[in-house]
């Protein structure tokens, strides 16, 4: 396992950009609409989890839990937020991508 | 959710409630959300299988527990990682364990469906059948009269109750469509017997077996759910069986099977009388009679009753009971009293052994890949793994390939008896209907989870064995070549002797079962089978009372069927050959001689029409047939086959002499023979004919016929027309059991068909794993020496020399493993002994095809990588190192 917080995979980068647009105290299923509506990738909840888990144990994201609801069978929701260093992460590799790719898209051939 | 239990506690709620709301919100296939769902749970799991590996807090000491996980995380990982990079290696592993544990699985799950399930009653060991037995005609049967049943529940101090019963094809009408139902008349006290209550009103009890009693009838649950809607308002009401009305008690449990040995009862209603009248022995009906043993009393004081009771009637009722014996069977246990060889014994035996050439050939390539990894284990030893370590490193190995080949195995069984399941004899559906049931259950699963457990250490461990014995710091110094001693040499040596040994048994029995098959599909039954059309009319004596009604109709169906086009002849007959029934009597001829009462001959009984014999094709030897001389007024006649002609009258013509049917004492007429027609194989084909009387319809009477019609065309396509034309005799008679007599024939082999056809795949499969490990072990020897052959090429050895060394070397270990395996199969073989026909279990021809045809096609997986040895280039050979 990797120590160093700054250091994030590619989905970990996703799932903190799709909470960064989703606002605080959102939860799995959002973020897997928007992340499959988005980039086209079908991802599992257990993946979500697994991941944003990690990610807490980062102290990246905080997570609480909430209300039981009939459409999830009487089962709560863990409700994801990102804390300041997880948002200092996130704005980091993304600027670090962004830096890297300035001026390369038609190399990159991307629109 | 059964499904979320299979998450880690720790994301079960939030995983599992993002999966529901998924599901509601929809706009996902299920295909799709079964995806998510699965690799859900699979990643959760790995996750916390990484958490208990790698993050443990450093706050706390690591448990002895939490160190053993972590290593078998650690060497599962890097199981699967060793799997992944040698993909050639896993899928010849994978596959080939998967055929072996695959085939295994499918075996045990037909072997335990046919087998006898425990019994759903009362203190189930105690219940018993009594089989009746015949001193002088050593048999051994199902059968005894009511009276001997009622006098046994009489005077035995050991038994609690005696009870009996009796098929009953009966006609169930009132509903829509009249229907066949398999019923059965048992004493009243039977269910009590049991120990059995019905799940819906009440089972029978003995106040129904009065002879003031109210007709009645319990139900089965099929009978019920199928016929009447499982309305439990049916209950109380009268239905309609062979046209009286019987009052419905009540509804048996879903899974009250009674009879064990039969069709399956669907309906069941009391014998009626005093007991008195039950005991009646003039006409007393032939039953299956079963008894409960008292508390405290073993079978063999019970059994030891019986002898006496038993002797003590034969001494009261000498007539009927000489030479009459009985004999105390468990219940469960009378398949192994009757079945010819253990058959579920064989074929668990023979697909132990395609495990075990499975397992040989993994084992083969483990250690074929253990030299390969000699190096890497080396480094790892030098590194500070201990031995233990590594064993266990290569043992989590093998359990990962027996799992991944468990999975594939349970897959392909799981479609194998799928389409078994579509494609069963009708008659195994009647007789064992939970086959229907065939497939992949609880029982099965934890089988296999134990056989790849067994696997994986039979393959396994060896390799393993030696890998962490053999390692020293040897390979790490030499040039990365694995150098396998002699000893490896040996083992796969062992190895490959004994795979060719173990595939030639299964191959021997195979071939004496191909050719029991073959040797009974030459028997001559007697008769022809080809394009015959059978069916059965049982005619209700509520509307046929009397003997000529009965006979008006047989005649007139007769001659309705033989007028359809496409018929050439039709007859009808009291029992068909393979028609699983028979009827028999005792005669007396008129020799002069008076046998003793008691003592007088048997023969079996047939009532025909007058075309019977040119229906089946039944050749008349001598005399005539029954014609429309033959009436009801003129004088009795019979036909006899050779088989009774020759015991009666041995070498004299029979034409003109008398027979009388019944015993020295009786007074009925006598029989004069006017015509001897060949034998007939009725029961199984190999079993030889016996003593037959017929008589014509017109001088006996019977209510159940059996029509055979022999047709121009296909039968089946007849099958309409000869029923239509049953109907104009009577449009409300039901007819039953519709099939091609060649069919009844195909039935009766079908023990010796299931057997060959099951040992044949066995067999095949043998062979083909036994070719493959051949070429395996030929093909290491050969890479393990090319530097020998290097070495020999460059000294002037030319390569037909080197061919030859190789192909003696292959060549001696093949021979040995023949001469092994013949030895084997000849012990083995004799396990067969019950069921092979025509052939002995030392056919030599058998033996010789089969051990030629092994040691030709394992000569072929020889030679093709002994001719690798003589293409090689010594230069570049010994430059390699």
């Amino acid at each position: 396992m990797t120590s160093d917080p700054q250091r994030l995979g590619t989905f970990e980068q996703l799932l903190l950009l799709a909470l960064v647009r989703l606002g605080d105290d959102t939860y799995g299923v959002p973020i897997r609409a928007d992340i499959e509506a988005r980039t086209g990738r079908v991802v599992s909840p257990g993946a979500i989890y697994t991941a944003l888990d990690r990610l807490e144990r980062r102290g990246l994201v905080r997570s609480t839990l909430g209300e039981p609801s009939t459409t999830r069978g009487g089962k709560r929701k863990r409700l994801y937020r990102l804390t300041a260093s997880g948002a200092a992460a996130i704005a980091d590799a993304h600027g670090q991508i962004a830096e890297m790719a300035r001026g390369l898209k038609p190399k990159l051939g991307t629109p | 959710m059964k499904l979320w239990r299979l998450l880690p506690p720790a994301c079960r709620e939030a995983v599992a409630g993002d999966l529901e709301e998924i599901w509601h919100r929809g706009g996902i296939t299920r295909w799709r959300w079964w995806r998510i769902a699965l690799t859900s749970i699979a990643a959760c799991r790995i996750d916390q299988l990484r958490h208990q590996a790698g993050d443990v807090p450093a706050s706390r000491e690591p448990r002895q527990g939490d160190r053993l996980m972590q290593t078998f995380v650690q060497d599962l990982m890097y199981g699967l990682r060793m799997m992944r990079r040698a993909p050639g290696f896993t899928a010849a592993a994978v596959l080939t364990l998967g055929l072996g544990i695959g085939i295994n699985a499918a075996t045990f799950s037909i072997v335990d469906i046919l087998s006898i399930k425990p019994l759903n009653y009362r203190d189930p060991s105690r219940v018993a059948f009594i089989l009746g037995t015949n001193a002088a005609r050593h048999q051994r049967g199902m059968n005894m009269t009511l009276a001997d049943a009622v006098e046994i529940g009489r005077q035995m101090t050991t038994l609690e109750r005696v009870a009996a019963y009796q098929y009953w094809s009966a006609n169930l009408t009132g509903g829509a469509t009249p229907e066949r139902i398999q019923a059965y008349r048992v004493t009243a006290n039977t269910f009590a017997l049991l120990g059995v209550e019905a799940a819906v009103g009440r089972a029978l009890v003995e106040a129904d077996g009065l002879p003031e009693a109210a007709d009645a009838i319990v139900l089965s649950d099929g009978l019920w759910r199928r016929r009447f809607g499982a309305d439990p308002a049916v209950i109380g009401t009268t239905v309609m069986v062979d046209g009286a009305a019987h009052v419905v008690l009540g509804v048996m449990p879903p899974r009250f099977e009674f009879p064990v040995f039969n069709f399956k009862g669907e309906a069941w209603s009391a014998i009626k009388g005093t007991r008195d009248g039950l005991a009646r022995r003039a006409g007393s009906p032939s039953m299956v009679a079963i008894a409960r043993l008292k508390d405290g009393t073993t079978y063999r004081t019970a059994q030891a009753e019986i002898g006496t009771v038993m002797q003590r009637l034969e001494a009261d009722y000498p007539d009927t009971n000489r030479g009459l014996g009985a004999e105390l069977v468990e219940m469960r246990r009378l398949g192994e009293a009757f079945q010819p060889a253990p058959l579920s014994a064989i074929a668990l035996s023979a697909v132990a052994v395609v495990l075990l050439l499975a397992c040989a050939n993994v084992a083969n390539l483990l250690l074929a890949r253990a030299v390969a990894r000699e190096r890497e284990l080396a480094v790892r030893a030098a590194l500070g793994a201990g031995q233990a370590r590594l064993v266990r490193q290569l043992l989590t190995e093998s359990a990962l390939l027996a799992a991944a080949g468990s999975a594939l195995g349970l897959g392909a069984a799981f479609v194998g008896l799928r389409l078994l399941r579509a494609s069963l004899p009708e008659l195994l559906i009647v007789t064992q209907p939970n086959v229907l049931d065939l497939g992949i259950d609880r029982l099965t699963l934890l089988f296999t989870l134990a056989v790849a457990c067994l696997s994986a250490l039979l393959f396994g461990g060896v390799p393993a064995w030696r890998a962490a014995r053999a390692r020293t710091t040897e390979p790490l110094k030499s040039g990365g070549h694995g150098s396998a001693g002699s000893p490896h040499r040996r083992l796969r040596a062992a190895l490959m002797i004994g795979e060719v040994a173990l595939s030639l048994v299964l191959l021997v029995a195979a071939g004496l079962l191909v050719r029991t098959f073959g040797q009974l599909q030459k028997v001559d039954p007697g008769f022809n089978p080809d394009r015959v059309l059978t069916l059965t009319v049982s005619l209700p004596d509520y509307r046929y009372q009397d003997p000529a009604a009965q006979r008006r109709f047989f005649t007139a169906a007769t001659d309705a069927v033989s007028a359809v086009p496409g018929v050439a002849a039709a007859g009808f007959v009291n029992v068909l050959p393979f028609s699983t029934y028979n009827r028999g009597t005792r005669y007396v001829a008129d020799d002069g001689t008076s046998p003793e009462p008691g003592r007088e001959p048997a023969t079996d009984y047939r009532i025909v029409t007058d075309r019977y014999f040119a229906a089946l094709g039944i050749p008349i030897l001598e005399g005539r047939s029954f014609d429309s001389r033959d009436r009801d007024t003129t004088d009795r006649v019979a036909v006899i086959n050779k088989t009774l002609a020759r015991r009666a009258f041995a070498d004299a013509s029979p034409i003109g002499r008398r027979l009388r049917i019944g015993r020295s004492t009786s007074r009925s007429p006598w029989l004069s023979i006017v015509g001897v027609v060949g034998d007939v194989r009725h029961s199984e084909v190999a079993v030889l004919p016996e003593p037959e009387l017929y008589v014509p319809v017109s001088q006996a009477s019977t209510e159940m016929m059996m029509l055979a019609a022999r047709t121009i065309g296909d039968p089946d396509e007849a099958a309409g027309a000869i029923q239509q034309a049953i109907a104009t005799v009577d449009p409300l008679q039901p007819v039953y059991h519709v099939k091609p007599m060649r069919r009844l024939v195909d039935d009766a082999m079908l023990p010796q068909a299931g057997a060959m056809s099951m040992m044949a795949i066995f067999a095949v499969l043998a062979f083909l794993l036994a070719t493959i490990g051949i070429y395996g072990v030929v093909s290491y020897i050969v890479s393990q020496q090319t530097r020998e052959f290097g070495v020999r090429l460059a000294l002037g050895a030319s390569p037909a020399d080197l061919m030859a060394l190789v192909l003696r070397r292959s060549l001696m270990l093949l021979g040995a493993g023949t001469a092994i395996g013949v030895l084997a199969a000849v012990g083995v073989s004799r396990l067969l002994g019950g069921i092979l026909y025509g052939v002995t279990a030392t056919d030599w021809p058998t033996y010789t095809a089969v051990a030629g045809a092994l040691l030709l096609v394992g000569t072929v997986a020889c030679y093709i990588p002994a001719r690798r040895a003589t293409r090689l280039d010594p230069a570049v050979v010994l430059r390699a190192d």
